[in-house]
């Protein structure tokens, strides 16, 4: 609890909470990047379960480049808005819970996308692939309504 | 001031009257709105911004007509969000109507049915012939191109939305 409290006295953190712009900036840049690794992930995982079969399942490896990107930009503003309020997530169980759901889902995509998999073993791994993107969101987006503490400081 | 278009205050009563207020500030309400607006977000922004890059040619190695049985469900991504966009605007409409970045993008999704409608009308039937690693003719990249920024910047417009907390009438240019 004390680094926490540590972190949220830095400048950096009274920067990313005080500025007009710096928040959105991150909110922007995390919610676009989401959309990108996960919307991304979400259609391998229906062509793993069959949707679009015509299209060859290993060339969907092309796109994945553009999933990393989003990860990036999600990762580094995440950081961002994890230094602004660090108790408000790391308090908060659901914050883990997010992180097992979308590092279980990426590392499903990786697997899907080199092909070669019984039909049916195949379809499992993308369905699970396919909840655990939604889990992640759903996480994600419940951290706004789940917190208990915002700040330990203040 | 007087607004000759919407009746905030009228939309909310009827919100309350069919029961949209009552599930919107449930304990759970509003959150689960938003989890499935940004669900329905990933699904259109992923099968479609795949269209896209591929007719951008950013990928190649997939037949543009393989790719777009995906497109469905960007469709059924965008009725989601619409639902649930129509929820958020019901339940708090003047926080919405007068707010310039739910104006902007709506603005965006204009831009966004416009280009895609144009596309659908002029060239995407000449794209069947095309194979997995042919190059698209520039007009399909320049639609392809404009599709991804609007729905870009619509998702931007859109995370700013709660930016704003609109006084009334500030925002309103078309009011008197």
């Amino acid at each position: 609890m004390q680094i926490l409290a540590w972190i949220e006295q830095t400048a950096l953190s009274v920067f990313v909470r005080q500025d007009d712009y710096a928040y959105f900036w991150l909110l922007i840049a995390h919610a676009l990047g989401m959309a990108l690794l996960v919307g991304g992930g979400i259609a391998i995982s229906l062509r793993g379960l069959g949707v679009a079969s015509s299209a060859r399942l290993e060339r969907f490896a092309g796109f994945i480049p553009y999933m990393w990107l989003g990860a990036a930009l999600a990762i580094v503003s995440g950081l961002g808005l994890l230094i602004g309020y660090p108790a408000k997530a790391l308090t908060n169980p659901i914050f883990a819970l997010k992180f097992i759901c979308l590092i279980g889902a990426a590392l499903l995509i990786q697997r899907i996308v080199r092909g070669q998999r019984p039909p049916k073993q195949m379809r499992m791994m993308a369905g699970a692939s396919l909840a655990l993107w939604l889990a992640g969101v759903a996480c994600g987006k419940l951290l706004l309504h789940t917190y208990t503490i915002l700040m330990i400081t203040e | 001031m007087m607004d000759p278009i919407f009746n905030p205050a009228a939309i909310i009563a009827w919100g309350k009257s069919v029961g949209v207020a009552t599930l919107m500030s449930a304990r759970w309400g509003w959150a689960s709105v938003e989890v499935i607006h940004f669900i329905g977000i990933c699904l259109l922004f992923g099968t479609v911004g795949m269209f896209d890059l591929r007719m951008m040619n950013a990928v190649r190695g997939i037949s543009l007509m393989a790719l777009h049985r995906l497109v469905p469900y960007g469709v059924l991504g965008f009725a989601l969000c619409v639902m649930t966009g129509a929820l958020f605007v019901i339940a708090a409409a003047d926080q919405y109507l007068y707010n310039p970045a739910w104006q902007l993008k709506m603005l965006m999704l204009v831009i966004a049915g416009v280009n895609m409608a144009a596309f659908y009308l002029t060239t995407f039937t000449r794209l069947a012939a095309l194979g997995e690693d042919d190059a698209p003719p520039w007009t399909a990249r320049l639609f392809a191109a404009i599709s991804l920024l609007s729905w870009i910047a619509a998702i931007t417009a859109g995370r700013v939305i709660t930016a704003y907390r609109p006084p009334g009438w500030f925002w309103c240019a078309w009011c008197q």
